[in-house]
């Protein structure tokens, strides 16, 4: 099994000009890498994810300028023009990128030309040592991403929004890439993060992305996934939350045949606020698997999180949402809900809540529901007049709305909520 | 306009109705009353196409229309509207999106043009006033958190917007006090057109004060037992619907 680790994920040929300052992490890492077996079913956090059709692939990191810059990455959002950093297939692509509209007190920079105030914080969360294997090869190969840091009291007055752009089109195998996000919000500092994936072709994302929040600190974060229907997508996300700051993370994820997303925010100090909200839309024989933990490990902070699931066709969800409570994080109030609708009869979910509640003082509750679209609001819709497709897409609006209406970008909201109401082919990336 | 020959239907294992004639011709108001259960809610879903609802016999025809080939949505676009005795909320779906996206796909059918946001903004005014709703209400999601009688005037405003052929109100005075009574009473009444029918099912009387009905047909037990025109209300009024439920317990059944 170790084996295949490293045959799978095969160090590249190219020599990517990888930064110094973090040779201990890749190091520690790639060791990792090499004793870790690869994740099979067998595995209760993997139990509904066969990932044997990412096994048997042979992966390929581009590294070239050829690629940079090839064709314009579609509807990005125009609000983030002049706070945008765009790579291509991983790598920096400078002429897709502009951040002309920042002032000081703000870096957003590639990571591998940051300052070493920033780099620091680099690999704190996710380390090798406490990280999965997906992390790890993350931190042993990435070549280049984005950071973020903003100064105490310092608020960013447009969103910052980085873009993983893949396009492996002409090339036989499958190319991979591993994009990393670094954002550190100082003391009262606030910002407003997007960040999106896309592509066309095969080819496997495995990003990382670590947050860290001051006290006082405020992020929305704004996730998209809509990699082309044929990429396989690994993310991890570790977020650490100082007292008073509180954090909104919604993902909509839309692409990918195999997605995986694993989110893991931890409490760091009281009074702390999180709100965690997923959308996945899939269909065809697309997976969707979300596995997050919320960690309660001090007292009185709150977390909410909604996570909401549309699959059609044969396409199957997956939500493993585990809430820890520690010893003495008394006062804590965690919700968690999650909401699946099935469009046909193959289409699947598996949901677990995993509520593990060690301290008495506290409110914590969640729900799960499964269901189909309900034929009396469907017909209350049709006799106005819309026709079936319509009438299903404007309910799934309803059900998705909640998710969508937490996304900070009004194009953003509208871009989805479009889709759904005036194409009538509806949502779906691959339709 | 509309012909309904025979018309029998079931739902769920339940012969409802059991063989209904009518004819409404254009510009008439037509009411149907009964006791609770006789089938008049079923009557307006399976003439708005209900899926639900078997047609065991009969046949429907509306402007030379099949109605019974038609799927919900195209008798809607066609010029028939239903409005529902409890409509439901759809929680998300805002009230204007709905509304916007309900009076485009009408017009696309019709030839009309369509409205952008802007546009039906405008539009949506004058109807809002017709039924005393205030414009907050567009921007909540569709009858989500309404009371039963914001219910009903949503309704209407849904009908204002569509200006159907042949509405079909089904018990548009329940949940209704008496003041929402009157003003809905009246928008239906200023709706009216010499090429507009209505057919207004109701339990109780009420309402034919402000809605005058050309003719009344009394349904009882799935069937039509009595017709009349509108001195039958008062009839009914004072004598409520036992009457009827004995004579065709003890003998023409
Ligand atoms: N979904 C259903 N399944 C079974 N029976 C139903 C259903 N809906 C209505 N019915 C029955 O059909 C009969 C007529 O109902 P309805 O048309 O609502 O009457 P009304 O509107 O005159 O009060 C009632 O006996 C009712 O119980
Ligand atoms: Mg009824």
């Amino acid at each position: 099994m170790t084996e295949s680790a490293k045959a799978l994920f095969p160090q590249s040929a190219m020599s990517i000009p990888r930064p110094t300052d973090w040779t201990r992490h890749r190091k520690l890492a790639e060791e990792k890498i090499h004793v870790s077996p690869l994740p099979t079913t067998d595995q209760e956090d993997w139990k509904y994810l066969d990932l044997s059709p990412v096994y048997s692939q042979a992966f390929n990191q581009i590294w070239s300028d050829a690629s940079l810059s090839q064709a314009p990455v579609e509807d990005l959002a125009a609000e983030t023009a002049g706070g945008r950093l765009l790579f291509t297939n991983g790598r920096f692509d400078s002429d897709l990128s502009d951040i002309s509209a920042l002032r000081g007190g703000i870096y957003f920079s590639q990571l591998t030309e940051t300052a070493p105030h920033v780099i620091k914080y680099f690999g704190n969360l996710a380390t090798p040592d406490s990280s999965d294997l997906f992390a790890n090869i993350n931190t042993a190969r990435f070549g280049d991403g984005a950071a973020i840091y903003v100064s105490k009291g310092q608020s960013p007055e447009i969103p910052l929004h980085v873009v993983f752009n893949s396009n492996n089109i002409g090339t036989d195998g499958q190319s991979i890439t591993f994009p990393r996000v670094l954002i550190v919000l100082e003391p009262d500092a606030r910002a407003h993060l997007v960040e999106e994936y896309c592509g066309s072709g095969k080819y496997l994302t495995n990003s990382v992305v670590e947050v860290f929040l001051g006290e006082g600190a405020s992020l929305r974060h704004d996730r998209i996934q809509r990699e082309s229907p044929a990429a396989f997508h690994f993310c991890t996300l570790r977020a650490n939350i100082a007292k008073s700051a509180s954090y909104t993370s919604t993902t909509i994820s839309l692409g990918a045949a195999i997605y995986r997303h694993n989110p893991k925010i931890t409490f760091a100090g009281e009074h702390a606020e999180l709100e965690l909200n997923g959308l996945t839309l899939i269909n065809a024989e697309q997976i969707a698997d979300t596995h997050s933990l919320i960690d309660h490990a001090v007292s009185n902070c709150a977390s909410r999180q909604l996570q909401k699931y549309i699959i059609g066709d044969s396409a199957h969800g997956i939500f493993n949402g585990q809430v820890i409570v520690r010893p003495g994080a008394q006062r804590t109030n965690a919700g968690q809900s999650s909401r699946g609708l099935l469009l046909t009869e193959r289409a699947r979910i598996d949901t677990k809540p995993q509520l593990e509640i060690y301290a008495d003082d506290v409110k914590c509750g969640h729900g799960a529901t499964i269901g189909q679209l309900d034929a009396d609001e469907l017909f209350y819709l049709q006799s106005r007049g819309l026709d079936l497709n319509s009438a299903r897409n404007l309910l799934l609006v309803g059900f998705a709305a909640d998710v969508i209406n937490h996304l900070a970008l009004p194009c953003l909201r509208h871009r989805l909520l479009h889709h759904v109401i005036h194409k009538d082919q509806s949502l779906y990336p691959n339709s | 306009m509309l012909k309904i020959k025979n018309l029998a239907a079931r739902i769920g294992g339940n012969q409802v109705l059991k063989g209904i004639d009518l004819e409404v011709k254009p510009g008439e108001i037509h009411t149907i009353m009964g006791p609770n259960g006789s089938g008049k809610s079923t009557l307006g879903k399976v003439l708005a196409g209900h899926p639900a609802y078997e047609v065991t016999a009969g046949e429907v025809y509306f402007n030379g229309k099949n109605l019974l080939e038609l799927t919900a949505d195209e008798r809607a676009r066609a010029g028939i509207f239903l409005g529902f005795q409890n409509p439901i909320e759809v929680p998300g779906v805002s009230n204007s999106q709905f509304l916007r996206l309900a009076y485009n796909k009408n017009a696309e059918a019709n030839g009309q043009d369509e409205l952008d946001p802007l546009e039906f903004d405008d539009f949506i005014q004058g109807k809002l006033k017709l039924v005393k709703m205030d414009s907050d209400f567009m921007d909540r999601g569709l009858n989500e958190g309404f009371s039963g009688g914001e219910r009903k005037r949503n309704e209407i405003l849904q009908m204002s917007v569509l200006e159907p052929k042949l509405a079909i109100l089904d018990e548009l005075d329940s949940g209704l006090d008496i003041d929402a009574l009157k003003v809905l009473g009246e928008a239906v009444m200023a709706l009216k057109r010499p090429d507009r029918a209505l057919l207004v099912i109701t339990h109780f009387p009420r309402i034919l004060e402000t809605i005058k009905p050309d003719y009344i047909h009394v349904l009882y037990s799935g069937k039509f037992v009595l017709h009349g025109g509108s001195e039958l209300a008062l009839e009914l009024e004072a004598k409520g619907y036992d009457w009827i439920q004995a004579e065709n317990q003890s003998g023409r059944r």
